[in-house]
């Protein structure tokens, strides 16, 4: 029998080794499927975060801006430019999709609504967060799910030269994300923002970056985010170049010129240093609202046209004010600054400072056009420090608008330093009885003297010079003093008086010095206020009272420390003789954090009792220390306290940005078929699969798998962090591990970036 | 007249004709066969990563998912055919055990009771019971209707006679458990396919393995009345033991690269079952007819 | 070897009977505690006490439960299953004295309205729980995966609420299962229901 056996076994083994043999030949070529993993951890993160936005008119749901955003917290709030997403003439919609690139290498997918929760016009920032899905339904912030976000770098920790990324979206949404590698070539000072105002940007092989790019991120090394690359909205009436018309916006059945013209905005080289949006997402992040209840009585209106005046250079800025006037630089000077006065602009007004060196336009030292930031009217600088500029003749061009507004003398950089006589360094004050100069410097008491003190160098006896003081742009005749320079000495200090009829009364004023009719320096102070001692009494009995809820009456008595919590809470301040137009600076900050700057024109009568604010938040304030700090000319009048709950921001545990983005599939083993729905649980480190009781709040994170078998955790991991997995799910056998613990290595080792997981379950 | 006395010879020796098919060389060189194209096809699928057509591929899998049953036409139903007594019936009992699956065993273990979905989150001596008490007695039971009713006692003459009809039975209901994962399992290839072809039948070929057994003793012996239900209960726990073993040792073990499962281990835990279980049964029969024979021999003795 | 000679069609033995009549007992008995063993393993329940709120509930083991939300006080999940998870939470909203069950019960609709994709009221009705009256509200919704970046498609969920107002809160008791299984799943809520003490 077993002869038998052996004898058909051996008959049917060659038969199997034939049919083997037949099958190979006829199957096709086996291709190993390679993962395609980027190596740079960081990019793909970036990616992730970068949002592409379309703003609609609702009406006929048409397109009216486009432009690109980066996500800056978990919970859908985009940092973008304000010019195409804030509602404006250009830019008329109101309604602002957001689509996401779900797989890096294709456009992006439209995916969520979102609304403007804060905005600087301009500076050109606007702060949106995801309120709505696509199809218009309320997104509960509980429901919102965990996004990847980019952290706001805390300072500017780049610098020139430094490689930087930028990433946007280089059309109106047809072309995968764009993600360029570049460097910082210069920052520009501007007054808003002082010495890094503008990153200067180019990509390295000088590719120009698409005027969509518009609001996307500038990425350090480090992944976080330094800027904001902003492009000026394309004035209407611009050439078709510089929009496309892909809607038949006005229902004619045609698409051509009589329809809307979707701006896409100029080339990119510049962006807004992201010193400039903190405020904006702190007080977005935490939802805070700061409404002023005081009543305005005068409103700064612009009278005509904007318009530049008075351009001069000086080499450095101290409190806003230029040093002293510059016409030559020696050779190796590195920080040079356009002063000029602006009258009628605005925060749509579009300005553009060109720079020529000995006649050829640098692209470095430039400032493309761009928002205005600046207020009204005032005194405004724009240049660059630290940075050493070969030798030429600098010309400098201011253009509002289009229009060219100013240009600025040529200045000579160059050759040695000249022992020129000079002026520089005027402060303000008052003379106490030893004849010292006392006071803040820039703002002064009313009274019936003011005290500017000054440094002068390579002056000599005879030497003609001129003072003149100016009240409110107007030039005094009276307080004009021309003479000839007297020898003070070693003594390089000199002051001058004004001591006008009727006293100083409140309002802008402004010294300048001449040598030789020539003018030398000038400086801009402030009248306000009454005077206690040399110091300026402007604003005081700052208070605090709580209420329960917005509606609600604040309670009677003030306070300062309400531990068991504030829902709203409003702030009192007293002031005194502040001029209307007087530029003056509120500032709020939690735990030391600023969360609302704004400069503006004084709007209330020039003295009176309990100017208004009311600081609220959704659901109430969160817990911190609040300050509330009161400024004119960049000098810190009065500030106070108050302190909610423990004092101290809660931390905010969703609120990491850096770690292990895990992603993976869950598969059966059989079919090979992704399983949908599967809870893949990640259980938190202080706890094992056998302390797991199946409550909420042991796990890290949870995340449930698509049709596909795909799921992504959306908290990172902390790195080497031992958490505990579960997959469990009904009819397949159960997966668990403690001590799922990975460290940077293993990331490296694995790629990066996203750690992938193929997780193939089995059945009974 | 003449008388002559008869040369004293020996009368001629009976011929030794076995008149009935040997059940348990055709059960062998089935399992052989199939444990061969099984796991050849496992290996060259995981291992080689064959790719073939769709078209070519979807037969193959359902030829695997016939292959007990092509099999067992091939060296059972046909080789009935051609010895002097053959088992009449095996058709039926096949098709009516292949019914009962479709219309009853599977149905009611898939949808009605679906251990698989409650039991896979428990401990092992808990899906070792609740398999036995579920899929593993209505498995075996179903098998165990359709052989005393339709092909006993009638049919049954010998004990070989209870593997023939058990097998028959088993080769009945795991054809449709084959077929029926196929069809639900339209992405399963060829390996996941010849994987689940050995698992079904390493507990159908054990399990009726064992009930063969009981119907045999309980036909042809002199033994209790609580065996045959005994080996219910035997075959019912060997797929109550098999069902959960085996997916235990293909199932993966999550660590930081993923989690791989490894069916090789389930591919060789089935075919050693069904080997297992044909060598245990094979002694019992063996002794049994053994002792029978010495009972027989001591008996005409005396 | 003799050629057997077996007569068919013999009758049965004893044994052969008994035999058979064991077999089909055990195979009865044996499914039956099978059966048995499913129900207590699925009917497996954990305890739940919440003095706040003053409930006393046993729910499903294994489920996950979550209590730490402004949303509901109690919910629990059904996380081993595939697709929509089955849930069902308690939530209380305060009412004032002149409120009625049927107000809470369109406040409810006009806030889910906006939250809940394709939101629709099937019927409201009155009913009892033990003996309290309470209005009972069937809705069905699209549930959608929150991640942006998977891909799934929206479930069709079917819901009930039960709304009582007790001790000057209104309290929303809601079941939701994906539709397909909705009758399915319903028998565990109703079990939930009438574990729970409040």
């Amino acid at each position: 029998m077993w002869q038998s056996i052996r004898s058909t076994l051996g008959h049917w083994v060659r038969l199997l080794g034939w049919c083997s043999l037949l099958l190979l030949m006829i199957s096709g070529p086996y291709h190993a499927q390679e993962t395609a993993v980027s190596p740079d951890q960081d990019v793909d993160r970036l990616k992730r975060a970068t949002v592409f936005i379309t703003q609609v008119e609702s009406e006929n749901l048409t397109t009216t801006c486009v432009g690109t955003g980066t996500l800056v917290s978990y919970d859908g709030l985009i940092l973008t430019n304000a010019h195409h997403t804030v509602l404006s003439e250009s830019c008329p919609g109101d309604i602002l999709f957001i689509a996401l690139t779900l797989n890096v290498g294709e456009p992006p997918v439209p995916k969520y609504r979102a609304e403007v929760v804060q905005s600087d016009i301009g500076l050109d920032l606007a702060l949106l967060r995801i309120t709505q899905d696509f199809d218009g339904r309320l997104l509960e912030r509980d429901s919102l799910p965990i996004l990847p976000f980019v952290p706001l770098a805390s300072e500017l920790t780049v610098g020139i030269d430094d490689t930087i990324t930028m990433i946007g979206y280089p059309d109106i949404g047809n072309s995968e994300l764009s993600s360029l590698r570049g460097t910082l070539t210069s920052f520009v000072a501007e007054r808003s923002g002082g010495e890094q105002s503008w990153l200067k940007v180019r990509t390295v092989d000088a590719e120009s970056i698409p005027g969509t790019m518009s609001g996307g991120g500038v990425f350090s090394r480090a992944g976080e985010l330094v800027g904001v690359l902003t492009s000026a909205p394309v004035p209407s009436g611009t050439s078709s170049s510089d929009c496309v018309v892909i809607e038949d916006s006005n229902i004619d059945g045609f698409i051509n010129n009589n329809d809307r013209c979707v701006p896409l905005g100029g080339f990119i080289s510049v962006a807004r240093s992201i010193e400039s949006a903190q405020p904006l997402v702190q007080a977005g992040s935490l939802s805070l609202q700061l409404n002023t209840l005081t009543t305005p009585t005068f409103s700064v209106q612009t009278q005509g046209e904007p318009s530049i005046s008075t351009p001069f250079f000086a080499p450095a800025v101290v409190n806003n004010q230029p040093t002293t006037v510059l016409r030559s630089a020696p050779a190796g000077t590195d920080s040079l600054f356009l002063f000029f006065d602006y009258r009628n602009m605005t925060p749509e007004t579009v300005y553009e400072v060109r720079v020529t060196v000995d006649g050829l336009p640098n692209e470095a030292l430039s400032l493309p056009p761009v928002r205005w930031s600046g207020g009204t009217s005032g005194l405004w600088y724009i240049g660059t420090a630290g940075q050493t500029r070969p030798n030429g003749r600098y010309g400098y061009r201011v253009f509002v608008d289009g229009e060219l507004a100013a240009e600025a003398p040529g200045i000579e950089v160059g050759g040695p330093a000249l022992e020129a006589p000079q002026f520089s360094n005027v402060t303000f004050g008052l003379l106490d009885e030893n004849g010292n100069l006392g006071g803040s410097g820039y703002v002064l008491p009313t009274g019936n003297t003011a005290t500017a003190r000054f440094i002068h160098r390579n002056m000599t006896a005879g030497q003609s010079w001129t003072s003149i003081w100016s009240f409110n742009g107007q030039r005094i005749t009276s307080s004009q003093v021309t003479g000839a320079w007297q020898d003070t000495g070693d003594i390089n200090a000199a002051i001058t008086n004004l001591q006008p009829a009727g006293g100083l009364q409140p309002g802008n004023y402004r010294l300048e010095l001449f040598i030789d009719n020539s003018l030398s320096a000038l400086g801009d102070f402030i009248v306000a206020g009454s005077q206690v001692g040399p110091l300026a009494r402007v604003f005081t009995n700052i208070e605090f009272r709580r209420a329960e809820s917005l509606t609600a009456e604040p309670v009677r008595t003030p306070g300062t420390n309400y531990p068991d919590g504030a829902h709203t809470v409003y702030a009192y301040f007293d002031w005194e003789q502040i001029e209307a137009g007087t530029l003056w600076t509120l500032q709020w900050s939690v735990d030391n954090q600023v969360f609302y700057r704004q400069t503006v024109p004084w709007s209330a009568p020039p003295s009176g009792e309990d100017y208004t604010m009311q600081l609220t938040a959704p659901g109430g304030l969160p817990d911190g220390t609040y300050k509330l700090e009161l400024l004119i000319n960049d000098v810190l009048l009065a500030e106070s306290e108050v302190s909610i709950g423990i004092g101290q921001l809660p931390i905010d545990r969703f609120n990491q940005s850096d770690g292990v983005r895990l992603r993976g599939q869950i598969v059966d083993v059989e079919t090979n078929e992704g399983i949908e729905g599967v809870a893949f649980l990640l259980i938190s480190e202080l706890f094992s699969i056998e302390d797991f009781v199946w409550e909420e709040n042991q796990l890290y994170a949870l995340a449930i798998t698509d049709r596909e078998g795909y799921f992504e955790v959306d908290r990172p991991l902390e790195f080497d962090s031992p958490y505990s997995v579960l997959v469990e799910v009904d009819g397949y056998l159960p997966l668990g591990v403690d001590g799922f613990e990975i460290s940077r290595e293993r990331l490296a080792e694995e790629g990066g970036n996203p750690f992938e997981l193929l997780i193939e379950l089995t059945r009974d | 007249m003449s008388f002559s006395t008869p040369p004293l010879i020996a009368p001629p020796k009976e011929d030794v004709i076995y008149p009935y098919r040997r059940v348990w060389r055709s059960l062998i060189q089935e399992t052989i066969i199939t444990v061969g194209i099984c796991g050849v096809t496992f290996v060259v699928y995981q291992f080689i990563g064959l790719n073939l057509p769709e078209l070519v591929e979807s037969g193959f899998v359902l030829i695997l998912a016939l292959l007990p049953l092509i099999l067992w036409i091939l060296f059972s139903r046909f080789a009935e055919t051609r010895v002097p007594v053959p088992r009449v019936g095996l058709n039926t009992t096949l098709g009516l055990s292949a019914l009962a699956a479709a219309a009853i065993g599977v149905p009611l273990v898939n949808t009605v009771i679906q251990p698989s979905d409650w039991l896979s989150l428990e401990s092992a001596p808990t899906r070792i019971f609740g398999y036995m008490l579920t899929a593993g007695i209505v498995q075996e039971f179903i098998k165990f209707m359709v052989v005393r009713y339709v092909s006993g006692p009638r049919a049954l003459r010998i004990r070989e006679d209870s593997i023939a009809y058990c097998i028959a039975s088993a080769v009945g209901y795991m054809t449709v458990l084959n077929l029926f994962y196929v069809f639900n399992h339209p992405a399963a290839g060829p390996d996941m396919v010849s994987l689940r072809v050995l698992h079904y039948m390493s507990i159908n070929v054990a399990g009726s393995l064992i009930m063969s057994y009981g119907i045999a003793q309980t036909w042809f012996g002199r033994v209790s009345p609580l065996l045959m239900p005994f080996t219910l209960l035997a075959a019912a726990f060997i797929n109550g033991l098999v069902i959960p073993l085996r997916s235990g040792l293909a199932n993966a073990s999550l660590l930081l690269s993923g989690a791989s499962a490894s069916p090789l281990f389930s591919v060789a835990f089935s075919s050693g079952i069904v080997f297992v279980a044909i060598g245990l049964v094979l002694f019992f029969y063996r002794v049994v007819e053994e002792q029978e024979r010495i009972s027989r021999e001591s008996g005409s003795l005396t | 070897m003799i050629l057997n000679n077996p007569s068919p069609g013999r009758p049965l033995t004893q044994t052969q009977r008994w035999s058979t009549l064991f077999t089909i007992i055990l195979a009865l008995v044996m499914l039956g505690i099978g059966l048995n063993m499913r129900a207590q393993i699925t009917g497996a329940v954990a305890a739940y006490e919440d003095t706040r709120i003053g409930i006393r509930l046993n729910y499903p083991e294994g489920w996950l439960l979550d209590t730490n939300s402004s949303d509901y006080v109690f919910r629990i999940r059904d996380m081993t299953r595939a697709g929509f998870k089955t849930t069902i939470q308690i939530s209380v909203r305060p009412v004032s004295s002149a409120t009625t069950e049927r107000n809470v019960a369109d406040q409810l609709a006009r806030s889910r309205v906006l939250t809940l994709q394709d939101y629709r009221v099937l019927n409201i009705g009155m009913g009892t729980l033990g003996e309290i009256p309470v209005e009972i509200v069937r809705y069905t919704y699209n549930d959608q995966s929150t991640s942006p970046f998977l891909q799934s498609f929206s479930t069709v969920v079917e819901g009930l609420d039960i709304l009582t107002i007790q001790r000057g809160q209104a309290i929303i008791i809601s079941f939701r299962a994906e539709a397909d299984s909705f009758d399915d799943e319903y028998p565990i809520f109703e079990t939930f229901l009438n574990d729970l003490e409040f």
